[in-house]
């Protein structure tokens, strides 16, 4: 899925979280978007989702303008915010289903991949237990888990690896998030940790007051500073937050 | 379409069995996993009392034969009130919700929200039918065994209930107006005030013929008048009401045509308040470091217990700087024993305004202004604070003062203190209005004054137990180890004891050694069941976090 966007601004009451962001990803792409608190990462990611409008400019799915009422092509997305929202009185599996169903996935045999997911994360003799009953990590698992199953072309992440999962959950989801990308599908996540952003993506979105301050690759943003090998981002914050 | 995929969970769940069964070890896990949170427990205890409680107290009622207007005439208020507070929940469910903010995340359509939303509504008015049931067929057994009129009360039951969805559903379209909270409730409380307890025939004449004004009341007098009464023409009342179960797929239609999840806030579906949540710093509203820090310094050189009053004052005066502290942060910094002896007068006003009307009114009537002014100005569950509020982290609830060094008796002394202060500042206001009440119905002021003051000294015996119940709340006392079980199985005693002696003193007759022997029974008991309680705190024998009820 080719991601577009152009000239998009968002503000609350005064305050402008996004300012005239463009930015075009490119299919099959792991996109991390890191940013100081307040950067505007997550209405970022909002505005991909659709949950939040922009003011101005606009957001395109290969060449389609998006807008919330495009159920297709809201179906080909999904979005986890850090702390997801759930029936708390829901099992594992009744929320993977529902979440299949709802994207139009319910299929015979679909049952077996599920399985091999809820595996993967541990998750597995949770199957019958609600969701409010789970730690943090779990439900987390739990509901990523369900991202992976619906399988869509955009994935949407808000702070991934600030959710409470555990090391093994951290590379299944990095192992699934890599082999999606590999297939096509484009993952856009947020994150606070550097080194991740360094090691775990093929682009890196860096987002000052609301502005794209650099989209580019590692190798690229390595060249364009002076900065050792090992403190590129690090060295470009610090600027930043000398800057402002 | 509906939004669960039973089909394919069920699916999921086979299948994830069947590979949990090839490995003993997760098979246990899952077990265990299960075992532990069964949903349907968590249910029972949720319905399961108000459904018996409701049940109880309809069948009690329909079985008094001197109760049979006031029956009738409450549950047509009780039900039009229900009409007013359904309808404002519904449109929450529909409109403000914090529940929206997880259908933002998929891609519904506004139809499909709708239907489980409104599902979800009617669900939660299945507690109607069943006190509906048990109102009509309890009003049928009084006059009739015949199994043809007693089944028709039981299908008017169910009619009213549906009926009372129409409605709900049809004010659902309009903004409710700032009046429906209250009429509802008081309506609500009226019409189970009326169910229970015996009205004079007058007042429940009018009663009644109010209630025959609302549409919840229509059919009642169908069935009372019609059925029950064998007067053919009084059935036509049951007419609207069959007219407005028609209409319930026509009103819903409607709400459904017109509902629109989209145009919801963005904030709600974001789940997050806009101001606070990620987003740019607006540089024409950017704090200035200095002044920050001088905030800071003028936060910090205030004293807890400068700006407190009256009764604050006098807790103030016995407190420590360090206690003071502590009773502050417990409070949330919101001190209010002032604002609560204030409210709890305004109240007894009120009913002094009454008194002149005494001899029209049920006695009951008369009392509750003592009652009420009680609950805001006697601290009877040890009062409000809300430092010792659980907030939910997760699985697990802890209160604020968990996590901060101060000990059990740095914040249970003060808590007693300023309960004690309440209570005394109550008594003369609760007195006085005990003394007029007496004059004015033509009793022994003297007596019913020694009669308040036995309630108050009880209620301030009972504080040391109050206060350690503020602690008991969110302490972990559901794993009691073996070790443990001798004592609480002694704070059980004194709790037996204390509850053994109010009974003696309020209950038995007059003699010397009630108040000699009794009062310090009383005291001793709650205050050494204080004390074990406060052993088991400060020795780290109990945990200071909690489990949710879903565990």
């Amino acid at each position: 899925m080719r991601i577009k966007l152009d000239g998009v601004s968002k503000s609350y009451k005064k305050i402008r979280a996004l300012d005239r962001v463009s930015l075009t990803i490119e299919p099959g792409q792991i996109v991390v978007v890191l940013g100081a608190n307040g950067a505007g990462k997550t209405t970022l990611l909002r505005t991909l989702a659709g949950i939040v409008v922009p003011d101005s400019g606009t957001t395109s799915y290969d060449g389609e303008i998006f807008k919330r009422s495009k159920i297709d092509l809201r179906k080909r997305l999904h979005f986890i915010p850090d702390f997801p929202t759930v029936f708390v009185g829901m099992k594992v599996a009744g929320h993977i289903a529902m979440a299949l169903r709802l994207y139009g996935k319910e299929i015979d045999g679909l049952e077996n991949r599920v399985v091999q997911i809820l595996e993967d994360f541990d998750l597995l003799p949770l199957v019958d237990s609600t969701l409010g009953t789970l730690s943090r990590g779990q439900g987390y698992k739990a509901v990523l888990a369900g991202l992976i199953a619906i399988n869509p072309d955009l994935w949407l992440l808000d702070e991934p690896l600030a959710s409470g999962m555990d090391p093994h959950g951290i590379q299944s989801f990095k192992t699934y998030a890599r082999e999606a990308a590999k297939n096509g599908s484009t993952v856009v996540n947020s994150t606070q940790i550097l080194e991740i952003a360094e090691n775990f993506s093929d682009r890196i979105c860096i987002l000052d007051r609301g502005s794209v301050h650099a989209f580019d690759d590692m190798a690229s943003l390595r060249r364009g500073t002076m900065e050792s090998q090992d403190g590129v981002l690090a060295g470009i914050f610090e600027k930043l937050r000398a800057n402002n | 379409m509906r939004l669960r995929a039973k089909k394919l969970e069920k699916a999921i769940r086979k299948a994830a069995r069947a590979r949990l069964r090839g490995s003993k070890p997760l098979w246990k896990e899952y077990r265990a996993a299960r075992k532990g949170r069964a949903q349907w427990r968590h249910e029972l205890e949720r319905w399961g009392a108000a459904f018996i409680i409701l049940v109880f107290i309809t069948v009690h009622a329909a079985l008094r034969r001197d109760t049979h207007v006031c029956l009738v005439a409450g549950l047509g208020l009780y039900g039009t009130g229900t009409v007013l507070l359904r309808s404002i929940a519904l449109r929450h469910r529909l409109f403000s919700s914090s529940e929206l903010s997880f259908f933002a995340l998929y891609p519904v359509r506004d139809a499909q929200v709708f239907d489980h939303q409104w599902e979800e509504s009617f669900t939660a008015s299945l507690f109607l039918p069943i006190a509906f049931l048990a109102s009509f067929g309890g009003l049928a057994l009084q006059v009739t065994h015949n199994i043809l009129i007693i089944g028709m009360g039981l299908a008017l039951a169910v009619l009213l209930w549906i009926s009372i969805v129409s409605l709900f559903t049809l004010l659902a379209m309009w903004p409710p107006s700032r009046w429906f909270y209250p009429c509802g409730l008081l309506l609500n409380t009226i019409g189970i005030a009326v169910s229970i307890w015996p009205v004079p025939a007058f007042p429940a004449k009018v009663v009644s013929s109010i209630s025959t004004l609302m549409p919840a009341g229509w059919l009642l007098r169908a069935f009372v008048e019609g059925v029950l009464g064998k007067n053919p023409i009084q059935l036509l009342w049951a007419v609207p009401t069959a007219a407005l179960v028609c209409a319930l797929p026509l009103f819903r239609g409607r709400l459904r045509e017109n509902y629109h999840f989209d145009a919801l806030p963005e904030s709600l579906l974001a789940g997050v308040v806009e101001s606070q949540e990620d987003c740019a710093v607006d540089n024409s509203k950017r704090v200035e470091f200095g002044d920050g820090r001088a905030n800071i310094r003028q936060a910090l050189r205030q004293q807890p217990g400068e700006e407190w009053r009256h009764l604050e004052r006098i807790a103030s005066a016995l407190l420590s700087r360090r206690s003071k502290s502590v009773l502050h942060f417990q409070a949330g910094g919101f001190f209010s024993l002032n604002k609560r002896w204030r409210s709890s007068a305004l109240v007894l006003a009120a009913g002094v305004l009454l008194l002149p009307f005494a001899r029209m009114m049920p006695t009951w009537v008369l009392f509750a202004p003592l009652v009420i002014s009680g609950m805001f100005g006697l601290p009877i569950l040890g009062g409000r604070w809300q430092g010792m509020n659980l907030t939910t982290r997760h699985l697990f609830l802890t209160p604020p003062v968990a996590i901060y060094p101060v000990s059990y008796w740095e914040l249970s002394v003060p808590i007693f203190l300023c309960n004690m202060i309440m209570i005394l500042g109550w008594l003369p206001l609760g007195a006085a209005y005990t003394a007029l009440l007496a004059w004015r119905l033509g009793a022994n002021p003297v007596l019913w004054m020694t009669v308040i003051s036995e309630v108050i000294l009880v209620v301030l015996a009972w504080q040391p137990i109050a206060v350690f119940c503020k602690f008991a709340h969110f302490t972990d006392a559901k794993r009691i180890r073996l070790l443990q079980a001798p004592v609480y199985l002694l704070i059980f005693f004194l709790g037996l004891a204390f509850l053994g002696a109010t009974w003696i003193l309020l209950l038995l007759p007059e003699d010397s050694w009630r108040i000699q022997g009794c009062i310090p029974t009383m005291f001793l008991a709650s205050s050494l069941a204080w004390a074990i309680y406060g052993w088991l705190y400060n020795h780290s024998k109990i945990d200071l976090i909690t489990t949710s009820n879903e565990d």
